[in-house]
């Protein structure tokens, strides 16, 4: 397994505020739209569904055909960034993470949004079925038929990004500067007090 | 002028996207400051992230949206200051970044790129010389990709590059020189294009059909996917970098009419004219002659 550090950039909107962004970080974590489009029913009524929406050919409509299933989808979008290859004779392109969430969460350049780091595993090979794992579907030795959107880095989280996971979230302007937001304590930036550094689940053993 | 196929993305989308991207840099650095006043910088994969340098290419993006869009200035002001990065604090540009602010920096015409003695590539920008690659140092099929990579930066600052095969100590032998390919591949052709001008003192455009082609080509594909392109999100630049350095290059050298364009379709008749504009708006001090 691996661990992918990775960013998400979410727009300000009339459904996504300040509150709403320091909810996610010290309560709900990063929730797939799948999981708030069934948030009022009790989580043992839901665990079995939620698994049952978990399939690649699912992780194939959140990839390339994510309009029809936006509203639905058990998938959530990170970024991790990538090296596009560019053709025969050509450089490489590196598109950093950081510069597509910022993209993502201000529309390029035309709404404030919001930028959480949060950390995921992955596995090696595909898993679109198994929860707990994200898919690394930017890497495409894994994911041939994702190329199309491959320039954007994407690792695909399932379900939801556990608040533990979630480091900080970072409020920017339409023009991606750090911007002082409304939540508790105030300031640009909203640390999680209950991060868990990914250290902890890493394969590096201390001596007893 | 626009990129056919442009004309229906909202003038106010496009400045936004714009002005987003011509601040990228100072966002970028401005969040590393934050997090790291805050101490959450964190492990070194994150300071590799969050290196400017890496924006460069986003930069690249934003010069291409602008060009293509009709904002031509704008877009000639961002070409020309991505070398400006050079000048800043560590980390360093890589080669190929050099090379990719070289050669925006050549068409706008704030950049002038030489071929020096021992195969050492330099880069004149405001007033001051900088190390752009140095050939010698690579093996010879590395040599011929990054001299193609080169010459459409180097042709475009309209100097002759006839020192790149003359000058002795360049790190090229004959044997070498008289290996690189020839012909119609479109990875070569800007290599050859300039070879023909200089020994027998015509631009063949026939040479640059390839790339012209695959220009064509390429802009298609992005279209093809109507839902990202009618959002302006495109998989890469609008614009093909060195084939538009040459472009520009040929008509700084000498006026040419319309008509004798090879244009393979109306993206590449979008290249010439844009390239045309460019010369024109672009008259820069360098002196063609050696």
């Amino acid at each position: 397994m691996h661990v992918n550090w990775c960013f998400k950039g979410i727009a300000e909107s009339a459904s996504f505020d300040d509150a709403m962004a320091e909810h996610v970080v010290s309560q709900s974590g990063i929730l797939s739209n799948w999981m708030l489009a069934h948030g009022g029913h009790a989580l043992q009524h839901v665990h079995n569904a939620s698994q049952a929406a978990l399939s690649a050919s699912a992780l194939d409509d959140h990839v390339n055909n994510y309009a029809a299933v936006a509203a639905t989808t058990p998938y959530i979008s990170l970024g991790a960034g990538c090296v596009e290859y560019q053709g025969r004779g050509r450089p490489a392109l590196v598109v950093p993470a950081l510069a597509t969430a910022l993209g993502f969460a201000t529309r390029r350049g035309r709404t404030s949004g919001y930028i959480f780091r949060a950390w995921v595993v992955t596995s090696p090979k595909p898993a679109a079925d198994i929860p707990g794992l994200a898919e690394d579907v930017r890497d495409l030795k894994l994911f041939a038929g994702f190329h199309r959107y491959h320039y954007q880095g994407e690792v695909t989280a399932k379900l939801y990004v556990p608040r533990r996971q979630v480091q900080w979230v970072m409020k920017v302007d339409n023009l991606g500067d750090p911007v002082n937001a409304g939540w508790s304590g105030g300031g640009c930036v909203l640390d999680n007090a209950e991060f868990v550094a990914p250290d902890a689940v890493s394969n590096v053993i201390g001596a007893l | 002028m626009r990129l056919p196929g442009t004309q229906n993305w909202p003038d106010a989308d496009i400045d936004a996207a714009l002005a987003f991207a011509d601040n990228l840099t100072v966002a970028t650095t401005s969040i590393g400051r934050v997090l790291a006043e805050r101490g959450l910088a964190g492990d070194a994969q994150w300071q590799l992230q969050s290196r400017p340098s890496d924006i460069l290419y986003a930069l690249g993006e934003a010069a291409a949206l602008a060009l293509a869009t009709g904002r031509i200035s704008y877009g000639l002001r961002i070409a020309g200051s991505l070398l400006a990065t050079i000048k800043g604090p560590a980390p360093k540009l890589t080669m190929m970044q050099r090379i990719f602010g070289a050669t925006l920096g050549a068409i706008a015409g704030t950049v002038e790129v030489r071929f020096v003695g021992d195969g050492r590539v330099m880069a004149l920008y405001e007033h001051e010389r900088h190390f752009l690659a140095g050939l010698t140092e690579h093996p010879l099929v590395e040599r011929q990709r990054l001299v193609d990579l080169i010459v459409p930066a180097a042709f475009a600052s309209r100097r002759r590059l006839s020192k790149l095969y003359m000058e002795t100590g360049d790190g090229f032998t004959m044997d070498q020189r008289s290996s690189w390919p020839e012909g119609s591949d479109p990875h070569v052709s800007f290599n050859e294009f300039v070879r023909v001008w200089e020994q027998q003192g015509e631009m063949t455009q026939l040479l640059l059909v390839g790339r012209l082609l695959e220009f064509e080509s390429y802009i298609r594909a992005l279209q093809s996917d109507a839902v990202g392109w009618a959002r302006m999100e495109c998989r890469g630049p609008l614009i093909d970098w060195p084939l538009l350095a040459m472009l520009v290059g040929m008509h700084r050298v000498t006026a040419r009419s319309p008509e004798e364009d090879v244009v393979a379709g109306p993206a590449t008749r979008f290249l010439h004219d844009l390239a045309r504009a460019i010369a024109s708006e672009t008259p820069h001090g360098f002196d063609a002659a050696e």
